[in-house]
């Protein structure tokens, strides 16, 4: 199984979380790193090129930081041109078939702020509802979320804890072959 | 009572909701229309005149078409823009505390496909869920949202019809 990790973060030097993150993906020869702002400065995104790795694939996994409670705008622009109709979805658009989709979020608000009584009200298997849908109308599988809450909190121990769940996450057996 | 209504849609001559809702929308007093890709075709926006001109009105509107369940990507960047930390949210960031927020989404999708059991299997409540969360965040009264489902099988009549339903809804008291 071939999986591709899109990681989409406009300050990825300056990120804590997501470049540690990407640092032990980097260590698994097996994972292939696209990362999306450092690819496309300019926001002009190479379509069919993106749609081959895709195709190349069997597991996508997206990373990103929590903006909005959404994706940065550069991932969102991602689905809007690279998830076209006739590819993606609609009559013909089966491309992505039977692959899965997973994504690894980090978020400032602690974990207990994404609850009923917490100040972000939501929690995120709420919040990420459109990447869930979004995931059943191109025909992938969704992994279970991956994610770190409270980003200005983690020890650098935890942290390399935490990546070294990530690596585990993102490699773990195929949620469709033992099916 | 000032409105602005920022419209979003990557290709408004050749929409037809979105075109007829705005030019409808730009006959009425007290209401600015902002056609944000017209404004901004290079992505580059222009983050101290947007925060000007929400400051200069009361009730905010987001008009778009639905892309992947949420905003197109245009806006995405305005709001990752825009709304700074230290303005729009934080211990001082308190400038749009006390407005309205308001969505307008068309959908190609039908209006039944958006429920439990539909082809879209979540209502348009849940999937607004991250704008309402922004609401919240930046201390604006989240309003009820306008939505026409199944835009394709609209005759030129509904579509009237459904721009003076809009206006209605818009300048509604909540």
């Amino acid at each position: 199984m071939k999986t591709l990790v899109i990681i989409t973060h406009p300050n990825l030097e300056q990120s804590r979380i997501n470049r540690t993150w990407m640092q032990e993906l980097k260590k698994h020869e097996e994972i292939t790193i696209h990362t999306l702002y450092q690819t496309y400065p300019d926001g002009k995104i190479n379509i069919p090129h993106e749609q081959s790795l895709l195709e190349s694939h069997d597991r996508i996994i997206l990373q990103f930081p929590f903006y909005w409670y959404s994706t940065p705008s550069l991932l969102k622009q991602w689905q809007d041109e690279v998830l076209s109709y006739g590819w993606a979805y609609g009559e013909g658009g089966d491309k992505l078939h039977g692959k899965e989709l997973g994504v690894a979020i980090s978020t400032f608000g602690p974990e207990d702020s994404y609850q009923p009584n917490g100040y972000n009200h939501f929690t995120m298997e709420t919040l990420t509802t459109p990447l869930q849908q979004t995931s059943n109308l191109i025909g992938t599988r969704f992994m279970q979320l991956f994610v770190l809450n409270g980003v200005m909190h983690v020890t650098d121990e935890q942290l390399e804890e935490n990546a070294k769940a990530y690596v585990n996450h993102v490699l773990q057996p195929s949620l469709i072959e033992a099916n | 009572m000032k409105t602005l209504v920022i419209v979003a849609h990557p290709n408004l001559e050749q929409s037809k909701v979105n075109r007829t809702w705005m030019n409808r929308l730009q006959q009425e007093d007290n209401v600015t229309v902002h056609n944000l890709y017209a404004h901004y075709p290079t992505y580059e926006i222009d983050v101290k005149k947007e925060q000007q001109l929400l400051l200069e009105h009361d009730r905010i509107v987001f008009q778009f078409p639905f892309y992947w369940y949420s905003s197109p990507a245009l806006l995405k960047q305005w709001q990752d823009l825009v709304l700074t930390y230290g303005w729009a949210y934080g211990s001082e960031g308190t400038k749009l505390r006390g407005k309205e927020f308001m969505l307008v989404i068309s959908t190609g999708g039908p209006k039944e496909a958006y429920q439990a059991g539909g082809f879209n299997h979540f209502s348009i409540s849940e999937l607004t869920k991250p704008f309402q969360a922004t609401a919240n965040l930046t201390g604006m009264r989240f309003l009820p949202t306008f939505t026409q489902q199944g835009v394709r099988f609209l005759t030129n009549e509904q579509v009237l019809e459904n721009a003076e339903e809009l206006v209605c809804h818009l300048k509604n008291n909540y």
